[in-house]
């Protein structure tokens, strides 16, 4: 039984846990922050300089996002892994969580109802951010980024095994975590600026539709008999079975569809037949209102 | 598991919706990577839905409130800290450090620590150098792999990242004479000396702020307790600092109340 949530824990965790090590054993490969699109954007506005020896981190992890797509949600970001140990994405997973899905039924597109990921308003964020940060001359959204907080309160610990001082932020930075991850449930779709960046990698990422992705066999799939499967257990609430273009930006690569699928039915190979009609640009008309 | 009802009318609307969704999509198919589709994802873009306002417009709210919270607390603050080499100014270091940790990782001697949460919010996280379990022989690790360039080649504190002070009512020699421990370490020629009364006194211009002397500082082993008397003899501050801007040796109050604070027309 979820199987996939278990590896991607595992991935997740192991990567701390490296960054951990790396700490101790004096190799420099950084935390995620090294690698971050809005770090460096924050940075060009508030110093007024390039960080040039940022930059290729950053355009590898964006090329990553164009190849596989959101892998880095829900494999790599810290944010997913307190939210899969943890809990805490509102209709999510066939067992231990909800189980419930929103626009569920026979005959219902669950697509139709589906919260979607907001482009729009991490947009509005970045710029927000970027505006700010350009104001007070230093990267803002360091101060509350969950990666960044997960990452502190690391080094937190780090320090403290050298200072035996242990600081305030060992209790405030969870406290903001919390706040953001299962307070501020709509954090990554919403809010979160990274998001941004991966969702205009995983547009044109769906502009060019042939790179490998979750597809359904239509012959196998059994959602016209009334199965939602993928959509219960989808952190996203796609259903891939009626899943557009748009909706599969959305979609991290989590693999919990392919898992629980009764049928069989999803597979990741490169359907050029399938993605082609699956190809639209409902992109315009928004449906999360 | 939602898919209660069913029946044969369910069934048809099944059916119904697909047709109609492959006709739409084989319609929308062909705008495909054209202008238009990108202007819509443009469009959408551009007039968010009133919810979309109101989450990205309270997350900006709370962004611009962190900030200004932060600068706030810097500002009124002002202070100074011992940053690692290639550190160009507090400002700099500021603007340019995203936190990556590389420094605090390539520090062979665990000198660098991120800073704790302190009064000084947007410093959190940022670099500065802690002398407890070893001090700095420039290897220039952290410069090295600095990704952002908040510590840099060309900054002037590539070579000097602080100053060393005596604290008068700590060091053993200011109480009784015979310790020269710091003196002995030092490994800067003439940057620590004996003046004529065997006591330490530190030549600031030579000093580089290597921090030898704070770490080997056997004070704290040849003294009783004392809250009042600062731990080491001898400490190294930032040379911004009103610590360092003061003459000579320090009190352990002049030392306390002066470590993190910058100087007077301090170099910002």
């Amino acid at each position: 039984m979820n199987r996939m949530r278990y590896l991607r824990i595992g991935i997740a965790a192991a990567i701390l846990v490296a960054v951990f090590a790396c700490a101790i054993a004096h190799v420099s490969i950084g935390t995620l922050c090294a690698l971050c699109p809005v770090g460096f954007a924050e940075i060009v506005v508030a110093s007024g300089s390039l960080p040039w020896e940022l930059l290729p981190g950053v355009v590898a992890v964006l090329a990553v996002v164009f190849l596989l797509g959101r892998v880095f949600c829900s494999w790599v970001c810290p944010t997913s892994l307190l939210k899969n140990v943890f809990g805490g994405k509102t209709p999510r997973g066939l067992t231990g969580r909800s189980g419930s899905c929103a626009g569920c039924g026979l005959g219902a597109d669950p697509n139709e109802g589906r919260i979607r990921n907001s482009l729009a308003a991490q947009g509005i964020v970045l710029v927000v951010l970027l505006v700010v940060s350009f104001i007070v001359h230093f990267p803002v959204f360091c101060l509350l980024c969950p990666i960044g907080l997960v990452f502190g309160t690391l080094f937190a610990v780090s320090r403290m095994f050298v200072t035996w001082q242990p600081g305030w932020e060992l209790i405030v930075f969870p406290a903001i975590l919390v706040l953001e991850l299962f307070v501020l449930r709509r954090w990554c779709s919403a809010i979160c600026p990274l998001g941004f960046f991966f969702g205009l990698a995983a547009k044109a990422r769906s502009r060019v539709g042939f790179l490998p992705g979750v597809r359904v066999r239509a012959a196998s799939c059994k959602h016209a008999e009334g199965c939602d499967v993928c959509t219960a257990t989808c952190p996203e609430n796609i259903c891939a079975a009626t899943a557009t273009a748009r909706d599969m930006e959305d979609c991290t690569l989590c693999f919990d569809c392919r898992e629980h699928c009764p049928s069989s039915a999803i597979t990741m190979k490169p359907d050029f037949a399938t993605s082609k009609a699956k190809r639209s640009v409902d992109c315009s008309d928004d449906r999360d209102h | 598991m939602g898919a209660t009802a069913s029946g044969p009318d369910a069934r048809a609307n099944v059916t119904m919706d697909a047709a109609e969704r492959i006709a739409t999509d084989a319609k929308a198919d062909a705008a495909v990577d054209t202008v238009e589709g990108i202007a819509a994802d443009m469009k959408a873009l551009s007039h968010p839905s009133r919810r979309q306002f109101c989450i990205a417009g309270g997350a900006a709210i709370v962004l611009a409130g962190t900030a200004a919270l932060g600068q706030m607390t810097h500002q009124q603050a002002d202070a100074v800290y011992v940053r690692p080499p290639g550190a160009e100014s507090e400002a700099s270091l500021l603007a340019k450090c995203d936190r990556c940790e590389r420094c605090v990782q390539a520090c062979p001697y665990d000198l660098v620590q991120p800073r704790p949460l302190s009064f000084d919010i947007p410093t959190v996280g940022t670099p500065e150098i802690v002398y407890k379990a070893g001090f700095c022989d420039f290897c220039m690790e952290c410069v090295r792999v600095c990704p952002t360039g908040a510590l840099s080649w060309d900054a002037p504190t590539v070579s000097d990242i602080g100053t060393a002070k005596v604290i008068k009512d700590a060091c053993v020699a200011w109480a009784w004479e015979g310790c020269r421990v710091c003196v002995d370490v030092c490994p800067v020629e003439g940057a620590l000396t004996l003046d004529e009364r065997g006591r330490p006194q530190v030549n600031e211009t030579l000093c580089n702020g290597c921090g030898l002397c704070e770490l080997e500082c056997p004070a704290p082993s040849l003294r009783a307790y004392d809250a009042a008397a600062a731990e080491k003899g001898i400490y190294v501050v930032s040379r911004e600092s009103a610590a360092a801007a003061q003459p000579g040796a320090l009190t352990t109050e002049q030392f306390e109340t002066g470590r993190f604070v910058r100087a007077e027309g301090g170099l910002r």
